[in-house]
């Protein structure tokens, strides 16, 4: 303790007299992102789009590469201009399985994939190694549960099916739906005892699908407009050389080889299939298994229309998945994220094949920020990246898009595109570290504070987010980038309540923030901070909240329908108004797209990432609770905040001023940030 | 019967036939299995978002409303109230947008295919047996058996990656977007002449250089893969003519052989060629899917190929009605200029 106290006390004289030391005068600061420009050119192909990078016409591309590019592009002439980013995603692709007890076609008696053996025996027949090397080219991680396996959340102690026919049969033959437990064995599955159709062949039985009585069977669709997915779904239909597919262990299948123009509505609307060739965008918390697949997600509101179209109705995952929706702490989370996996295995409600381990790509002409499990399409790139041989800021970055944006519409639009033009005009509380994708950072925050509450309603403790805005940031028009006026904590208040009122995009975010008896958001402001209270305790609420585009009142206030391409059908100009790090300047409709950099955006150009190893601690940012000015540099107001928060402790990298993350600010963080005095970026 | 008396007749039988031409696009589309709406909505979408769209689109009221408010669109030629059920945008804005690339790349690439390939017959037909009327009937086998995606694909890669000499990609400059920032993203018309209440923009040098430039690659294959047909058949039309009395009779008067080439053999081969030119010219709206997909060209080809994945059928049959009504006025036109090239045909 007296040690602690000298120790302190001499590092407190140092701060003194470090501070009596006049602070270097700040250079002039340039204002958002580096390039000035972003030019977005569209390609109705990736095919198209690639060759647009080969010809040089463009400096970056939007999607992962195929195997043939990454080969190409891998020797020589190509990778003398084209350097490829490694790619891993946050995402599966799966083999869906209809867990629900009929379906349109059949109606009256039970589904064979509404049994759990009967899925098992699918899941046995999925050579997953193989379709990763044989199909995706080795390109691919394999996927056991819907959790990525490099992911805190996944469990490593899970059993996974292997390819193993004989062991399908077996499953099979054991319960009563085949003859003869050998795979060898030519027989026809049948309907098991205790079926109203026990006895008879699937293949007499199940002819009201799609294709009749022609090809009868389960009804599976594969996608015709995605070959890696469609070669996967015939695979397991039909096997080859080396492979027995479905049909060979007597499973019939009635094959739809169809887009997703037509496959969508049948499987996630009508829910009419038996399987389905499925892929999913996920997310770095694990709280999406609640939100994809618990059964209350089987008819979410009032529309038939749902996330869980696969139908998975189960009392344990609908548990666990709720316990991981709403956890104290993070290793409550973990269990259940755990748990969750361990039915989710047993029960084969799906099954997940691989997930996208591979490349991404740009001219070399470009100095980029590729984030893991993003690649060089995420969002600090477009802010970050740069042309050295135009200099750290300036310049235009030429953007390959696949497709058009379906819809301008930052309440409602849905599709990949639209939000990677969406998310550069409308910002948001809370940001991702680019360096280590599990930290956050404050954005339009400058910091935050987690507590709880007493739900009156349920009398149960529940959770209370605080964030407090910047001031300084400004909303912006979308001809010359010109200051509208001050994003305001009215601002924030009214994001959610409109998203509220109108069930937006996000409603996520809202949905589980306690509504007042008058039908109010409980969200309170005092000065420039907004307190959020929720109606339930979750660990993830901090994200629920600080991930919801801020939009401004003064426009949005006299939007009453905000259906449309663009809310109420407005023009796109007059309705993309935010604070994000670019503006809208123009779109032609199949050619070209422009975004402005934001001179008036509240946050200074990054560093250069080569240079300046500290720029993972850009949050230290939020020590001098204000950073308007741009100034990032390490002074004498991060020593005090340090100094004030020695001896807290926490889980590591939790309290900001741990620097080291080893879970306390002590005496080390202090010297840490002490010797990097004056440091900028 | 006189030409007035054809003409009118004809006018009376192209409407009716642009009527049938207006029910039969409604039904086809009425009579399309499935729920529209259904291909638009995603996981999530909420009940108050898919009735907001059904209401859009008017699948709220009964058939026979829709279908008279077609006919009056369609008739008037008003897409401004007709919305696609894809972009939720009127199909005016899309037209507008679309209507000028595919007249470039498919009026273009028509014309001047279809003037190469004559000449090229007329010649073939001439030197018939040579070694030239044999390369040329060989080269345009060669060049109508390439599948277009395949010579684009290769022309990309040659002019496009390894020359850089054109640009592989778009109707016109995307660079104009950032240039032309504060007025459009297109450079300013060069004149405006206002005519009847409209204003006509007569484009810039500058915009003409550009959608020129840009259109090279595209309307090159499309002329490679279209001459071969217009020579095969122009140079069968012309050994069907060139052994006819009149020819050698012309010939026996002294006549230069250009002048029997062009005007006593070609004009009286002329027949099938103007109905060729006719169905060509009326099909010119339709666009050109593939070279448009490969070339990222957004035309009307492109837009009807999305139009059919995405089931827009507000899209589908506006495009429908448009290439009909040009293919009928298209013949309508050709009827008639039989009469006036050849004095042998009569009306009636």
């Amino acid at each position: 303790m007296k040690n602690k106290f000298v120790i302190l006390s001499i590092a407190l004289l140092a701060l003194l007299a470090i501070s009596a030391i006049p602070l270097p005068a700040q250079a002039a600061v340039t204002y958002g992102p580096r390039m000035d420009e972003v030019l977005i050119k569209i390609y109705g192909s990736d095919t198209a789009e690639f060759a647009a990078l080969e010809a040089q016409e463009i400096d970056l591309v939007d999607w992962p590469l195929t195997p043939t590019e990454i080969s190409k592009w891998s020797a020589p002439p190509y990778n003398t201009y084209i350097a490829l980013d490694p790619y891993r995603e946050i995402g599966m692709w799966q083999v869906d399985i209809n867990n629900n007890l009929t379906m349109l076609s059949y109606p009256n008696w039970p589904s064979p994939t509404s049994y759990v053996v009967f899925r098992r025996a699918i899941a046995y027949m999925v050579d997953k190694p193989y379709i990763i090397s044989s199909i995706v080219g080795g390109y691919g991680a394999q996927m056991e549960t819907p959790i990525m396996p490099w992911l805190r959340w996944y469990d490593t102690s899970i059993t996974p099916y292997t390819y193993n026919p004989a062991a399908a049969c077996q499953i099979l033959f054991d319960n009563g739906w085949r003859d003869s437990p050998d795979p060898d064995i030519v027989t026809d599955v049948k309907f098991p005892p205790g079926h109203p159709l026990a006895g008879q062949k699937l293949k007499d039985v199940m002819t009201n699908g799609p294709s009749g009585p022609s090809d009868p069977g389960l009804i599976f669709y594969i996608r015709s407009d995605h070959s890696l997915r469609r070669q996967a779904g015939i695979l397991l239909t039909n096997g080859d050389a080396t492979h027995k597919g479905l049909e060979a262990i007597g499973i019939p299948i009635d094959l739809q080889d169809v887009p997703r123009q037509v496959s969508s509505p049948k499987v996630m609307f009508q829910k009419d299939f038996h399987l389905y060739m499925g892929g999913w965008s996920l997310s770095r918390d694990p709280d999406y298994l609640y939100d994809l697949w618990h059964s209350d997600q089987m008819n979410w509101e009032i529309t038939e229309f749902a996330w869980n179209y696969v139908n998975i109705n189960d009392a344990l995952w609908d548990q666990y998945t709720a316990a991981l929706k709403r956890p104290a702490t993070l290793e409550e989370a973990e269990i259940n994220a755990k748990l969750a996996q361990q039915r989710f295995v047993d029960q084969a409600f799906f099954i997940p094949i691989w997930t996208t381990l591979g490349y991404m790509a740009h001219n070399k002409a470009l100095h980029v920020l590729n984030v893991d499990s993003y690649g060089v399409r995420n969002w600090w790139n477009i802010f970050a990246v740069n042309k050295p041989s135009v200099g750290v800021t300036g310049g235009q970055l030429r953007w390959g898009f696949m497709h058009d944006p379906e819809a301008l519409n930052v309440i409602y639009s849905q599709w990949v595109w639209d939000w990677q033009v969406l998310d550069k005009i409308y910002d948001s509380l809370l940001a991702m570290n680019p360096l280590n994708i599990a930290v956050d950072m404050p954005w339009m925050a400058s910091g935050w504070s987690v507590g709880t509450w007493t739900n009156p309603d349920t009398g149960q403790m529940s959770s209370k987010i605080s964030y407090t805005l910047k001031t300084g940031i400004k909303w912006v028009n979308s001809t010359n980038g010109a200051i509208l006026g001050d994003v305001t904590p009215e601002d924030v208040r009214f994001s959610f309540q409109y998203v509220y009122d109108h069930v937006g995009w996000n409603y996520p975010s809202v949905a589980d923030i306690y509504v007042n008896p008058d039908g109010s958001l409980k969200i309170e402001i005092v000065g420039n901070t907004i307190t959020f209270y929720e109606s339930v305790l979750s660990v993830w609420a901090l994200h629920w909240v600080g991930g919801l585009p801020i939009i401004p009142k003064f426009l949005f206030q006299t939007i009453a329908d905000p259906h449309g391409y663009t809310p109420g059908n407005l023009g796109i100009k007059e309705t993309m108004i935010g604070s994000g790090a670019h503006y809208f300047s123009g779109y032609n409709v199949g050619v070209s797209m422009l975004l402005l950099a934001n001179r008036n955006y509240f946050m200074p150009i990054v560093p250069n990432t080569d240079t300046d190893p500290t720029y993972i601690k850009i949050d230290w940012g939020i020590f001098k609770g204000n950073v308007k000015s741009g100034d990032w540099t390490v002074n004498v107001l991060d020593l005090i905040v340090v100094a004030g928060q020695i001896g807290w402790t926490g889980p590591p990298g939790d309290i900001p001023a741990d620097i080291n993350k080893d879970g306390s600010v002590n005496v080390l963080d202090l010297i840490i940030v002490a010797t990097n005095l004056g440091a900028s970026w | 019967m006189g030409l007035r008396e054809y003409i009118i007749k004809r006018a009376v039988f192209s409407f009716i036939l642009i009527l049938f031409v207006i029910v039969l696009n409604f039904m086809i589309f009425e009579l399309m299995p499935g729920r529209v709406e259904e291909m638009f909505i995603r996981p999530g979408m909420r009940r108050e978002q898919v009735d907001a769209l059904i209401r859009l689109w008017e699948l709220d009221q009964p058939a026979w409303t829709r279908f008279l408010k077609m006919v009056y669109n369609l008739l008037s030629g008003n897409f401004v109230n007709t919305y696609s059920y894809r972009s939720q945008q009127p199909i005016s804005i899309e037209i507008g947008m679309r209507l000028l690339n595919t007249m470039i790349l498919i009026g273009t690439s028509t014309v001047i295919s279809m003037v190469l390939g004559i000449l090229l017959g007329v010649i073939s037909a001439h030197k018939r047996g040579g070694k030239l009327d044999n390369t040329l009937v060989l080269m345009s086998l060669a060049t109508y058996s390439f599948p277009t995606f395949w010579m684009g694909m290769l022309f990309i890669l040659v002019f496009s990656i390894q020359l850089h000499w054109f640009p592989s990609a778009h109707p016109y400059p995307t660079d104009w977007q950032s240039i032309y920032r504060d007025v459009g993203g297109f450079p300013p018309p060069a004149a405006t002449i206002p005519i009847g209440g409209i204003s006509i923009a007569i484009p810039s040098l500058t915009e003409i250089q550009g959608r020129v430039y840009h259109s090279i690659l595209p309307v090159a294959v499309l002329t490679l893969f279209q001459y071969g047909g217009w020579l095969l058949l122009a140079r069968a039309s012309v050994l069907e003519t060139i052994t006819e009395d009149y020819v050698t009779t012309a010939r026996a008067k002294g006549l230069k052989e250009r002048t029997v080439l062009l005007k006593h053999v070609l004009k009286n081969a002329s027949l099938p060629l103007i109905t060729s030119a006719a169905l060509s010219f009326g099909f010119m709206l339709s666009g050109a899917i593939i070279t448009e997909g490969v070339f990222s060209y957004r035309g009307f080809g492109s837009w009807i190929w999305e139009s059919v994945q995405y089931k827009d059928f507000p899209v589908l049959s506006a495009m429908f009605f448009i290439i009909a009504l040009c293919v009928i006025l298209a013949n309508f036109l050709a009827d008639i200029l039989y009469g006036v090239i050849d004095p042998r045909i009569k009306y009636g």
